[in-house]
């Protein structure tokens, strides 16, 4: 190693971990701002708890809402952790080493948020450990028939793989940290979480060989769980759920969602941070090329959505996709909805294909948020719109969110950030050995 | 005290203490003596029934109160009984929240300012009644009885009171006084009556705005009588109407008459029987039609249809007579009783027993006496002619100048307002009593409740008192007393244990046949009823003249035409909301004379343009008039100004869309065909279907039974029986109307409206079809529901965790969710005439709590389940029998209340069930494509009965 590349490696050390300083007022603005929008969060959820769950908008017959859209939101959000993780990884796709360890702890975060909202959705949320197989005496046992049983497992396991492929990734450079700790507690957390790393030729060796691992274990899991929370709809019999393009279509969007967060943090990250000679344009662009990608397989299922609809020449489908594209004369039918959803997931993303628009970062920047409205719209209106409209006229009904759901929904902005900001100023934001590697 | 006797003496005290908290708090006040010996060997939490009478309207039904330890939890109608069968309407299955309704006086109130009242006791009440007495008749004026339709004894004891006391008993006032009806009967039978009308024995029915399903006569009867005589005769009902009804969506065919246009058609109809009567109107096609605006093609139908008939009938009632033309019509069709040989149909010997109901004419001269100063002390008993009377009678304020006025009432009313003091009356379930429905027969009320809810008397009671400090005599020691002696006088001295037992009396009655005579021509003057927009104040199921709004279950269930349940509206035809750019909620400001109500609109289809609809109950009182010829009201107020006022409301409407949009819910008769011819290969597959539905699953194995439902939608009236009977006996929540407005009610069963039709619309129960591949059981993540092995979707409210997907995943949506706890709450401010219904159980209507049936938390789906709580009660029975259930020993509420006997339910698996019968001729079943195999079944027409061979049977 030549003395210049040293001094590189030390001044990527300095630069990568200097984000972990002393936080400025800012920082703390921030950090209570997204805790006050938690802890709102959670207060109205103790309200709704002791309340009930009428405090909601749901009804019949729409009887998910908002919540049900927030956990397929967030587990959509939580899928580009992995995928640029463990599946980049394994196609050794080189930008994915400026954002992995942000979109891994990303990942982490929307799925601890994610999990939320199937228990706050719970009409009786103190039951909920009766969705757990676990041996007791009042003969209660989870229907392994029942989607959301599946659910229960899809989301704990891509948790549980998650986090360990995450942590496995930090070791290297938590001994890095260690190294740098200004204090004593710092000092401690370190060494005790980097498990003694020293970084030699063994332990590399070992640690190769278990990333890779891990890396491949990760990957189906990228598909099974966004494919899982699509049956949750697929199973069903509701017109708008019960299609099989349902697995595929939900993984593709949740890619483009989490593509899109993605963006969405790293952009302000790397400004804040100064880590624009880390994390150039270049990796931007490979972030925006798939990004492009996801939002032309969303496009495709929105098209063989309909095709299906209309081929099948189900009276119920067929009208029921009718509703979505044009809605209903009177007012609140969710009218614009989807038009709003497809200029944010399939026209807007189709600028991608300038290299203009490709490399400039504000763009993506403001893209990346239209992408994550047009996601969060998408859910909204397959979830809401199919239940509002199925087969008996007589129960049509309309679904407007209250304010805790509208409250909870902050809330739940308000954690993922909280955890973000945390991570931000305590771990490695960038994997440091990784981009390390590439300089040599 | 040594330590044994220390003990002892603990053991005593707490065990009595125990055993005295042990029993509930039930009732306040004293308790009720029973009229009659209870049942014997009653044990603890067992119910026990007692027959007695509904009061919910004049017509009398017998009642069977379901009662657990000595409060009444259900009212059934009584088997057997001459009025009903078994049967209760809506408001009668309601009458039980009558007696738990909170918006019920409690104390008797005397007014203390200008509008406040203070609750005094019974003598003070008295005292006050004694010193007005004294004064008015120093005063020299005189003492007025006014009440409303008393039938039974206690209309000899209000004879009795004020022949003692110098009061002057009045004509009694009814809204529906039939007054018009009454008198053209006088003109042309001589006999001032209401007639029973023998629809049973018919097999052709033309009903002229007569709202037979409703309020007319004696709904139940006729509505019972409609169904029995479509499976018996093969009935054809057509009924014409210048508005839009129940009546008129649920006969076979609708004729939609200009309003004021009846005695044309009639006219016509006389012809057709080559009649002609002087002054009626002419009756050629071509002036009829145009007259009517009914096509002559359809005239020309009709006559032959009615002449063809064998036993025709012919029924003119409701706002048809109470129009400008009403007497014309109704002699007209006194007329074309007569001509049409249809009179053998009309039962003079048991006519409706109108008491001394009076007209609006005989309101009109009280109301000018009190204005005149003439009134003294006044008593006004069980009716509410503030509130009722024509606006331009001016009740409310002439009733002020009577010098005291007194209101015997249960609840707040306009009446009670103006009245110095208010007397509160007990329930019928708290009171002995009588009620004469008709000629002939005695409906026995008597107390069910063991203990007084509130400080009430009953208006018996409350006279035997005043007599005894007014005259100081005392005959009787209670009105039970009075009862007995009167009863015992009439039938003999054995007549207990028959009156007790069935619940009624009837004598028999030789029907004398009535003759027509000509009348006056005078009378057959008609008039064209006025351009311009037309407001009709139309009866209804739920609320009658309007005494029922202030109870909440009644509320709680939607209007069966426009699905509409809380609060008021006016319903528009499609032309003139079109016209005026309305959309349902937008407010529309309509105005009469010095009268102006501003109410949201909803549009109502088939709804002739020009006229708008208002419900009687919501109407209040409003500028009618009185028909100077009869006395009777006319409701029909033309020339109304309509306003748009630019606000909007929005109206809890239940049904989300008019329209089925092709969805083949509501079988068409057709599609019913092709199937029942189609049965020999798809029977063997097991439920009879049409659809070939390939499954990978395997079937579902039942063993003993397998539950089932067939619902006949010609029978169907869409009446709401059920759903009010589903409501009391599972103590379904009542959610009240903000919860309404978001999609929130929580019936079991409900009625789905679908005006489809170019001539009408179709109806169709819909409650859980307890599927056999149910998309709700398969998704719920703890088992909390799951198919028992009797085929019901079972629902374990203690498991469920609520996670709602089985309410999103059932096809039918009729999976409810537990929003709220539904707590019992008291409130003060209830105590209002129409106070605003809030969303929690208001006290004491906790007590209509089924036991049989757990209370569903907040936080858990719940769902109709056949009433599992009748079949376990049935099994229980059956299995000590050492028997399996048998056919007709579980009946649900919804089947059991069914005034036409539309729901049939039975073991389908039991060859010889009526169910299985049904199922095997070929049904229909919503959805049925979907997979889901349902298990009830509808079917469009006369349920077959009998004859059926062992080799043809598809359920084994």
């Amino acid at each position: 190693m030549t003395e210049q590349a040293i001094e590189q490696h030390h001044r990527l050390e300095r630069d990568i971990l200097a984000a972990m300083s002393r936080p400025t007022g800012w920082y703390w603005v921030a950090l209570g701002v997204s805790i006050a929008a938690f802890l709102m969060g959670m207060g109205l959820w103790l309200y709704m708890i002791l309340t009930g769950m009428g405090v909601a908008g749901i009804n019949n017959p729409v009887g998910w809402g908002v919540f049900i859209v927030d956990f397929v939101f967030w587990v959509g959000i939580a899928h580009s952790g992995t995928l640029i993780s463990a599946v980049l990884f394994l196609f050794r796709a080189r930008f994915r080493s400026r954002f992995n360890r942000a979109a891994e702890a990303m990942t982490i975060f929307a799925v601890m948020t994610a999990g939320l909202f199937p228990l706050i959705h719970l009409g009786r949320v103190w039951f909920a450990y009766w969705l757990f197989p676990y041996p007791n005496n009042h003969l209660i046992w989870p229907n392994f028939k029942s989607p959301l049983v599946w659910d229960v497992f899809a989301v704990s396991t891509y948790l549980t793989v998650s986090a360990v492929f995450w942590y496995v990734g930090l070791i290297p450079d938590l001994a890095i940290a260690r190294r740098h700790a200004k204090n004593k507690i710092q000092m401690w957390a370190y060494r005790v979480f980097s498990l003694g790393w020293v970084g030699s030729v063994q332990q590399w060796k070992h640690y190769n060989k278990l990333y890779g691992l891990l890396a491949c274990f990760a990957t189906p899991l990228v598909v099974s769980v966004h494919s899982v929370v699509s049956w949750d709809f697929a199973m069903s019999v509701i017109p708008g759920w019960h299609t099989t393009i349902f697995a595929p279509y939900f993984v593709a969007g949740a890619i483009l969602s989490g593509c899109a967060m993605v963006i969405t943090l790293m952009v302000p990250m790397r400004k804040i941070f100064r880590l624009e000679e880390i994390i150039t344009v270049k990796h931007f662009e490979g972030i925006a090329q798939m990004l492009l990608l996801t939002s032309l397989i969303v496009t495709y299922s929105y098209i063989v959505e309909y095709a299906i609809a209309f081929y099948s020449g189900n009276t119920y489908e067929i009208s029921h996709f009718v509703y979505r594209l044009l809605g209903a004369e009177e007012p609140g039918h969710y009218r614009y909805a989807y038009w709003v959803m497809v200029a944010c997931n399939s026209v807007i993303p189709l600028l991608l294909f300038f290299r203009k628009v490709r490399t400039s970062i504000p763009a993506l920047f403001v893209m990346s948020l239209f992408v994550n409205v047009g996601m969060w719209l998408e859910r909204f209106i397959i979830i809401v719109t199919s239940l509002a409209r199925d087969f008996d006229p007589y129960a049509w009904g309309l679904y407007k969110p209250s304010f805790v759901e509208v409250g909870i929904t902050i809330g739940s902005f308000g954690l993922f950030f909280t955890l973000f900001l945390l991570f931000c100023k305590t771990l490695p934001v960038l994997a440091i050995t990784e981009i390390k590697e590439e300089y040599t | 005290m040594n330590r044994r006797d220390f003990l002892k003496a603990v053991g005593v005290v707490s065990g009595g203490a125990v055993v005295a908290g042990c029993e509930p708090k039930k009732g306040t006040y004293k308790a009720i003596a029973p009229l009659f010996p209870l049942p014997e060997g009653r044990a603890p939490g067992e119910p026990y029934y007692i027959r007695t009478t509904c009061t919910e309207c004049p017509a009398g039904c017998g009642v069977t109160v379901r009662v657990i330890d000595g409060v009444p939890i259900k009212l059934e109608g009584t088997p057997g009984h001459p009025v009903n069968d078994g049967s209760l309407c809506v408001r009668g299955q309601a009458g039980i929240t009558r007696l738990y309704n909170p918006r019920r006086i409690q104390k008797p109130m005397r007014r203390k300012g200008a509008d406040g009242w203070e609750e005094i006791e019974w003598e003070q009440a008295y005292g006050d009644i004694i010193a007005a007495v004294k004064r008015s008749r120093q005063e020299g004026k005189k003492n007025l009885y006014l009440s409303g339709r008393t039938s039974g004894m206690l209309g000899r004891l209000i004879d009795e009171f004020c022949q003692k006391t110098g009061f002057e008993r009045l004509p009694e006032y009814e809204v529906f006084d039939y007054a018009t009806l009454r008198r053209a009967n006088e003109l042309v039978f001589s006999i001032r009556e209401v007639p029973s009308y023998n629809i049973a024995a018919s097999d052709f029915l033309l009903t002229i705005g007569a709202d037979v399903l409703q309020t007319f006569g004696s709904p139940v009867s006729q509505q019972k009588q409609i169904a029995r005589a479509k499976r018996e005769n093969g009935l054809k009902w057509v009924h014409a109407e210048p508005h839009v009804s129940l009546e008129g969506l649920q006969a076979h065919r609708r004729v939609a008459l200009k309003p004021g246009s009846e005695p044309h058609l009639l006219s016509y109809l006389l012809a057709a029987y080559g009649k002609s009567v002087p002054g009626a109107p002419a009756a050629d096609a071509p002036s009829v039609s145009r007259a009517t605006g009914v096509s002559e093609d359809v005239l020309r139908d009709l006559a032959q249809q009615l002449r063809a008939a064998a036993r025709p009938l012919v029924i003119a009632g409701g706002v048809s007579l109470a129009g400008e033309n009403g007497l014309a019509t109704a002699v007209l069709c006194a007329q074309l009783q007569s001509a049409g040989g249809m009179l053998t149909r009309l039962d003079f010997s048991r006519s409706l027993e109108m008491g001394r109901v009076g007209t609006l004419k005989d309101l009109q001269a009280l109301s000018e006496r009190l204005e005149k100063g003439q009134g003294g002390v006044l008593f006004i008993a069980r009716t509410d002619p503030a509130g009722t009377a024509p606006e331009a009678m001016r009740f409310a304020e002439k009733m002020e100048k009577a010098s005291y006025r007194v209101a015997f009432a249960d609840a707040i009313s306009a009446t009670t307002e103006k009245c110095d003091l208010v007397l509160p009356l007990s329930h019928a379930l708290e009171s002995a009593g009588d009620e004469v429905p008709r000629k002939g027969l005695r409906g026995l009320v008597q107390p069910v409740i063991e203990k007084q809810l509130h400080d009430t008397k009953t208006e018996g009671d409350i006279l035997l008192d005043l007599l005894d400090e007014m005259t100081a005599e005392r005959e009787f020691r209670s009105f039970a007393a009075f009862l007995k002696q009167q009863w015992r006088e009439a039938y003999g001295p054995g007549y207990e244990p028959q009156f007790s037992e069935t619940g009624y009396r009837e004598a028999s009655a030789k029907p004398a046949l009535p003759a027509a005579r000509p009348v006056p021509p005078e009378v057959l003057k008609t008039a064209a009823l006025p351009e311009g927009p037309t407001l009709v104040l139309t009866p209804s199921v739920r609320y009658f003249d309007g005494r029922s709004r202030n109870l909440k279950l009644l509320n709680e269930i939607p209007d069966p035409l426009t699905t509409i349940t809380y609060g008021e509206w006016v319903s528009v035809s499609e032309e003139d909301a079109r016209d005026l750019k309305l959309r349902d909620g937008d407010e529309l400001e309509i105005a009469a004379d010095s009268w102006t109500r501003v109410l949201p609109a909803k549009i109502q289809k088939h709804l002739p343009s020009g006229v708008m609809m208002v419900d009687r109950g919501v109407a209040g009182a409003c500028p009618t008039k009185v028909d100077p010829a009869t006395g009777g009201e006319i409701v029909w107020l033309t020339g109304v100004r309509v306003r748009r006022t630019g606000g909007a409301v929005k109206l809890p409407v239940m049904s989300g869309s008019p329209s089925q949009h092709g969805r083949g819910i509501i079988p068409d008769p057709v599609h019913l065909k092709k199937k029942g011819d189609g049965h020999d290969g798809d029977h063997e597959k097991g439920h009879g279907e049409g659809h070939h539905n390939l499954t990978l699953y395997p079937e579902q194995e039942y063993k003993d039974y397998r539950w089932a439902m067939a619902i006949d939608l010609d029978a169907c009236n869409a009446c709401g029986a059920c759903v009010a009977a589903c409501y009391v006996e599972n103590n379904i929540g009542m959610t009240g109307r903000d919860q309404h407005l978001r999609g929130r009610e929580m019936s079991w069963i409900r009625i789905e409206p679908f005006y489809d039709r170019e001539d009408g619309a179709d109806f169709l129960p819909m409650l859980c079809q307890q599927c056999d591949a149910a998309p709700c059981e398969a998704v719920c993540p703890v088992f909390a529901t799951y198919h028992n092995p009797e085929g019901l979707n079972a629902q374990i409210y203690n498991r469920c965790v609520g996670t709602r997907y089985c309410a999103n995943n059932c096809p039918y949506k009729v999976r409810r969710f537990n929003w709220f706890d539904y707590r019992p709450r008291r409130d003060p401010q209830l105590r209002q005439p129409h106070g605003d219904f809030t969303d929690s159980i208001e006290m004491p209507m906790d007590w209509v709590s089924n036991p049989l049936v757990s209370l569903r938390k907040r936080g858990v789906m719940e769902k109709c389940t056949f009433c599992v709580q009748r079949i376990r009660e049935a099994r229980d029975h059956a299995k000590d029998k050492g028997r399996k259930i048998e056919e007709g020993e579980v009946i649900p509420a919804c089947a059991q209340t069914c005034p036409s006997e539309a729901i049939i339910f039975g073991n389908s698996l039991d060859p010889d069930s009526r169910v299985a019968k049904i199922i095997h001729q070929g049904t229909h079943r919503v959805f049925e494509e979907l997979g889901t195999r349902p298990a009830v079944h509808y079917v469009n027409g006369p349920i077959p009965d009998a004859h059926f061979k062992d080799s043809e049977r598809g359920e084994a």
